[in-house]
């Protein structure tokens, strides 16, 4: 009888130096950008979120229903404010990061951790990252599962 | 000396089990910048990239990938 292998998660944070005006889609100057990982002559451009102006993305059919399945999710992200003056989830002590409907989500608590929720394996804290986690920085973010 | 991509980075692995996306309907799965039950999804703050692989990457092969993703 085949043994199931255990799920193996990786996760790394790498947290930038970079301050800069928060802007829509605006492009910065690379002095600015030292250590957010762009490379060569980019230009960091990003999209600016209020809580009130979400957005959701379509995504290929990953998998057949209700079986899990291999991912790798990678953001980028900055905070607006400081931990002490996120903008919670009503009742709650997080502000997400991302999710997908019924299955991952991950998040950050006031108390600085980088947290993830999955169907099975619900507030699962990865980092505690208290004294990095600061407003206008740029954080790097790679959460990955194997089945 | 450390290179930008190696400065400030921290790393944890372990192994858990029942840590996975899954897909309950039928429906086209969708993720959300936030959260997915709430109005407006409710992060507030910058997002430059936002990428699914359907494959687990390693922790050394993510971060040599990190620096070759393009910027938008």
């Amino acid at each position: 009888m085949k043994s199931r292998t255990p799920l193996l998660i990786t996760v790394i944070l790498l947290a930038v130096l970079a301050s800069a005006t928060p802007s829509k889609l605006t492009p910065f100057p690379k002095n600015v950008t030292q250590f957010d990982g762009v490379i060569g002559d980019e230009a960091v451009r990003f999209l600016k979120l209020k809580r009130n102006q979400g957005v959701r993305l379509s995504v290929a059919s990953m998998t057949p229903i209700g079986k899990p399945v291999d991912f790798t999710v990678m953001i980028w992200f900055k905070l607006q404010r400081s931990l002490s003056n996120l903008s919670l989830k009503k009742n709650s002590d997080v502000m997400h990061l991302f999710s997908f409907p019924n299955s991952l989500k991950c998040y950050v608590t006031i108390g600085g951790i980088i947290g993830c929720d999955s169907e099975n394996l619900p507030r699962l804290r990865l980092l505690n990252l208290q004294d990095l986690l600061k407003a206008d920085h740029w954080f790097h973010l790679t959460v990955s599962g194997q089945s | 000396m450390l290179s930008d991509s190696e400065r400030g980075q921290l790393r944890l692995s372990e192994v858990k089990s029942d840590f996975c996306v899954s897909q309950k309907t039928t429906d086209e799965l969708k993720a959300c910048l936030g959260d997915c039950t709430t109005s407006g999804f409710g992060f507030e703050g910058g997002l430059r990239e936002f990428i699914v692989l359907k494959e687990y990457v390693a922790a050394e092969s993510a971060l040599k990938i990190k620096n070759y993703l393009p910027q938008w």
